[in-house]
């Protein structure tokens, strides 16, 4: 009798949050209208779940969106990707319930990832080509600023060549007279 | 700087400068004797290449000039000297303007030739203190060309005057230098070669008379 009656204990215990469970199961249904999520979590049988936490996950598991249900129990998501949304709802008493939102049924005009806007990858880019030429702009800066030895020669080249040719026109006007 | 720069001085004093380096340039080549051109290339060449001797001076920095020793060698002759070494330097290196190419010959051969009409005929007479008449004449002709460059630059705006100033303090360094290597220089010509000191037609105590 004592073993029988552990048994059935331990069989209520096990069949006591199943059927409480079963009696107001949470749940989640939602749809794409767009770019929009819209839902609708609800215990089966009892009603909307009003105040449920919503969040929203990518395949990856990345957090994407949190939202409240309102009053009746509705909730609505921006999507900014088409991926897979696996919406979890959690009504913080223990029911959790997810639904996912399939890619294909967003609009094909999202984009599948979110890289840098147009402005962001300009700054991006811009900043990596004046990191890798500043550098060399200061080389050139340097370089060009440099008295060269060629400028020097040359210097020196100009000076005979006048001494010469004033040596050359003195010589004549003296070889005249 | 000794050299000025393009747009640093008005028009006014641009052309005063042009003017007299024109007459100072005419009157240092009818001076120039035949055979003392050499010297007159030699002396310009050491000029041109005096620049790339920089010296610094606190946040600035200063290069030689060297006209000192170009007034006392080659006496009128400095200034056409001059004038193609500071040609030379505006072309190459950037150092100086073009326009101001006649202000900047005024600034470094004035000082030049007064240098020869102070210094040279003492140099002459009095060979045993070469090194210091060669001194003084160096840190003279600096002193000298700071004034003219204050001129030139106070008579292009007042709020040049601290300029100028700043000038002459950041060339009291370059005097000491300039005077040391002068003095040097001139020594080092006495021994191994007079005949460059020596200026026949141009000391006022003997005037021989051109050809």
């Amino acid at each position: 009798v004592r073993q029988f009656a552990r048994l059935l204990s331990v069989a209520l215990l096990l069949a006591l949050p199943a059927t409480s469970a079963s009696a107001h199961k949470l749940k989640v249904f939602a749809f794409a209208e767009g770019e929009t999520i819209r839902g609708l979590v609800y215990f089966s049988g009892n009603g909307p779940a009003q105040g449920t936490r919503i969040q929203v996950f990518d395949p990856d598991g990345a957090l994407l969106a949190e939202a409240t249900t309102d009053s009746e129990g509705h909730f609505t998501i921006i999507a900014a990707r088409r991926v897979d949304h696996r919406i979890g709802a959690d009504s913080g008493d223990g029911h959790h319930a997810e639904y996912v939102v399939r890619a294909d049924e967003l609009s094909p005009a999202l984009p599948a990832v979110i890289g840098p806007s147009a402005a962001e990858l300009e700054t991006m880019i811009e900043r990596t080509v004046a990191r890798q030429v500043g550098p060399l702009r200061e080389q050139l800066d340097a370089f060009e600023d440099q008295v060269r030895w060629h400028d020097v020669l040359g210097g020196l080249g100009y000076i005979l060549g006048i001494t010469g040719i004033a040596c050359y026109l003195i010589g004549r006007r003296n070889r005249q007279p | 700087m000794a050299h000025l720069v393009d747009g640093v001085v008005c028009t006014p004093v641009i052309v005063a400068g042009a003017t007299i380096a024109v007459v100072g340039i005419a009157t240092g080549l009818r001076r120039i004797e035949g055979d003392r051109l050499p010297y007159c290339g030699l002396m310009s060449a050491a000029f041109f290449v005096a620049s790339l001797m920089h010296v610094p001076v606190g946040p600035s920095n200063v290069h030689l000039i060297l006209n000192g020793l170009l007034g006392i060698v080659l006496g009128w002759g400095a200034v056409p000297a001059i004038f193609v070494g500071l040609l030379l330097q505006a072309l190459f290196f950037g150092y100086g303007g073009i326009t101001v190419l006649g202000v900047n010959t005024v600034i470094m051969g004035l000082p030049a030739v007064a240098c020869f009409y102070l210094f040279a005929p003492a140099l002459q007479r009095e060979g045993r203190y070469a090194w210091t008449w060669g001194a003084v004449a160096g840190a003279f002709a600096i002193l000298l060309t700071c004034g003219c460059v204050g001129a030139a630059l106070a008579l292009s705006g007042r709020e040049f005057v601290p300029a100028a100033q700043l000038v002459f303090l950041t060339h009291l360094p370059l005097m000491a230098v300039e005077a040391v290597l002068t003095g040097t220089i001139v020594v080092f010509l006495q021994r191994v070669k007079p005949e460059v000191l020596i200026l026949p037609s141009q000391l006022p105590a003997e005037q021989p008379g051109r050809a």
